[in-house]
């Protein structure tokens, strides 16, 4: 696996690591907190964090939507936050959102009424499929990723 | 003194559009020397005090997560130069071009009196002067430029001339009425500022027979009649005012109906300043055209009420005009009773 | 009576956005409008700093005097409140206010852009004291209760304070002794010509 990696020359195909993690505003998921407007105005729209290095390789602007694909295949659209906050090389999403599927929004698919007001791209059909073989938790936390300009 | 003088650099640093010094009066004592700190980081080193932000930049900027741009800027001192501007400069600004316009042609009437119609002015016959789409587009203009200039003065002298004897309530609902107006009626004034521009422009290219004409004092201050072609100097002088003052105030106009659609809000204190700065120039400079075209020349009414204006007092005030459209024949696009024979 | 003030420690704001939440769900504040807002400067470099920013209350308000139609008035406490019923929405308080406080409920102000909205202090509006007019144009009156405003009070760091001027520049004034540091009192030169002296 890990020679196949090597072999497939994956770290240079997506030389940007990838974690995922929490805004204040949301839990979890995020269904229930999206709903609520007085959350859901705070954070609109799903967003990855890309260095501000990164960005200027790959003529990213703040807020420009940007693809972000991982090894499995998998690509979603989401803004791209321009900041210092991750070092270069690193990049962050949240993963309270869903709602949207390779940059489609989903809100037909919805029951009546039971839409959040706030969807987006869901980080963890990004992330890879696979186990920490130590702690035998499953790895939804970290993959490698590049980014592109939408 | 000083604080005149205060105001007077913050209202021309705003005119400049220049990022004016922050006032500040204050001074913040350095923090206290450190204390130990668990991790050994020193948290002071960098971080970041108000008073260093404004001395780096004119307002304080950040990041915020709702999507609005205008709710990033932290602080805006500028805020306080626009204050000064609109109530300390502004007023007096209005007040002086309005009033003192209003006095010199008072001393103008009661001095020259008007312009009567001269002998030999009264022939009977007619000659159109405008026909009837630019009689049309003037008073759309005019109508809506009353109503534009009553509701835009309201915004500066309302509250201080108009709210005290009918108060605030009743003042409160004139003025949303007036805002609506004001926002409303600037389409078609721009409108006709647009057709004004096409259908007058060629006449109102400046020439030398203008030289002449102002170097005559237009005839305003002798006996004489200086030449003039279909508008004479100073006529072209209130066109050009117009149309440049008028497109003036629909750009600034519209910066100011979509507020931070194209500006920031520096941009935005800046339209605002131009926009009622240019408004009440412009509403004195047409005092002195209304003046002019009603109570200052007998006849001169006419030209835009029927259209239609004595021919002998054409001859006078506009000969190399009646002379061109007297070169054309009867059945030309001028109308007239009766052919006049050409001289 | 007291002269009420807020202020924001920029050391101990976390930027969790819970004092513009508990604003929101207090006064039932629309979408849009924002009469609190946390705003990052200097955002993922050293020396960031997060300040929770609302009407700011002034001495001799901005807003005020630029107003037209002069809805605002000053109550007894130093709360800058306007009235509703006045207003018409021309947007020259936002051009005027350092903090940019005041907020309309529509974007445009072609026809209207609607009245104005901004931070009461927890204090309500003209009408009669918690009065249900009183609510629906201003949020409710905590201040007429007896409370203080509700973002300070539900401040998870009590970074933000609120109250008497005196008391809580004191309060500001013992941290940063007793922590050694401190940013200063953002906005209080501009809002009140003064600053916590330390």
């Amino acid at each position: 696996m890990q020679q196949k990696a090597l072999q497939d020359k994956v770290a240079e195909k997506f030389p940007i690591v990838l974690t995922s993690g929490r805004l204040v505003e949301y839990e979890g998921g995020g269904d229930e907190t999206r709903s609520n407007p007085w959350l859901a105005e705070l954070q609109q729209e799903n967003f990855v964090e890309i260095n501000t290095q990164d960005a200027q390789k790959r003529g990213i602007k703040y807020w420009d939507y940007v693809w972000v694909k991982t090894p499995t295949g998998a690509e979603i659209k989401v803004r791209a936050l321009v900041t210092d906050r991750v070092g270069p090389g690193t990049s962050f999403i949240p993963f309270h959102f869903a709602g949207w599927w390779q940059g489609r929004d989903l809100l037909d698919r919805y029951p009546e009424g039971s839409a959040p007001i706030v969807r987006g791209e869901a980080v963890n059909t990004a992330t890879t499929y696979g186990y920490d073989s130590v702690t035998m938790m499953q790895e939804t936390k970290t993959t490698l990723c590049n980014i592109e300009r939408a | 003194m000083t604080r005149l003088l205060r105001i007077a650099l913050a209202g021309l640093a705003l005119a400049l559009a220049a990022p004016a010094a922050h006032a500040q009066t204050g001074r913040d004592v350095p923090p206290p020397a450190q204390t130990q700190n668990p991790n050994g980081a020193n948290p002071t080193a960098g971080a970041v005090t108000e008073d260093q932000l404004f001395r780096e930049l004119n307002k304080l900027q950040g990041r915020i997560s709702i999507p609005d741009g205008k709710a990033a800027v932290l602080e805006q001192p500028q805020g306080r130069e626009w204050r000064a501007f609109r109530e300390s400069w502004l007023p007096w600004i209005a007040g002086v071009a309005i009033l003192g316009m209003a006095a010199l042609l008072a001393i103008f009437y009661f001095t020259r009196g008007r312009i009567r119609l001269e002998h030999g002015e009264q022939s009977g016959e007619k000659i159109l002067r405008f026909n009837s789409f630019e009689r049309f587009t003037h008073w759309m203009v005019a109508f809506c430029f009353i109503v534009l200039a009553i509701s835009g003065l309201n915004y500066i002298l309302g509250k201080r001339l108009l709210m005290p004897l009918i108060g605030p309530d009743a003042f409160a609902a004139w003025s949303q009425w007036a805002k609506y107006a004001h926002n409303f009626l600037a389409w078609p004034f721009t409108l006709g500022i647009l057709f004004m521009a096409l259908v007058w422009l060629r006449d109102n290219i400046p020439n030398r027979i203008d030289v002449q004409w102002i170097r005559q004092g237009g005839g305003f201050l002798g006996d004489g009649h200086p030449h003039a072609e279909r508008f004479n100097a100073g006529q072209k002088i209130v066109f050009w005012t117009v149309i440049l003052g008028g497109f003036a105030m629909f750009g600034t106009g519209l910066l100011l109906l979509f507020p931070f659609s194209a500006a920031d809000i520096n941009g935005m204190q800046l339209s605002q300043v131009t926009h009622a700065t240019i408004g009440v120039l412009l509403t004195a400079a047409i005092l002195a055209h209304i003046y002019i075209g009603t109570l200052g020349m007998e006849g001169a009414y006419d030209a835009m009420g029927s259209g239609q204006v004595d021919l002998a007092w054409a001859r006078t005030h506009h000969d190399l005009w009646v002379e061109k459209e007297q070169a054309k024949t009867a059945s030309g696009p001028q109308l007239r009773p009766r052919a006049t024979p050409a001289e | 009576m007291a002269r009420m003030k807020f202020i924001c420690d920029a050391e101990r704001c976390i930027e969790c956005n819970g004092c513009t939440t508990a604003c929101k769900n207090e006064h039932e504040v629309p979408w849009g409008v924002n009469r609190r807002r946390l705003v990052t400067v200097n955002d993922g470099k050293p020396g960031e700093r997060s300040v929770s920013m609302a009407c700011m209350h002034c001495t001799d308000a901005p807003c005020a005097a630029v107003c037209p139609v002069n809805c605002f008035y000053t109550t007894g406490d130093a709360v800058v409140l306007h009235s509703k019923d006045l207003c018409i929405g021309c947007g020259y308080c936002f051009y005027a206010c350092p903090f940019g406080a005041p907020q309309y409920p529509r974007v445009g102000n072609f026809g209207s852009r609607g009245k104005m909205d901004k931070c009461t202090y927890c204090s309500g509006g003209p009408e009669a004291d918690l009065s249900v007019a009183e609510y629906e144009k201003y949020g409710s009156n905590r201040l007429a209760e007896g409370k203080l405003p509700l973002c300070a009070e539900m401040c998870s760091t009590k970074a933000l304070l609120a109250g008497d001027g005196e008391v809580i520049a004191q309060i500001y004034k013992t941290r940063v002794i007793t922590r050694g540091y401190g940013s200063g009192a953002w906005g209080w030169k501009t809002a009140y010509r003064e600053t916590v002296a330390i």
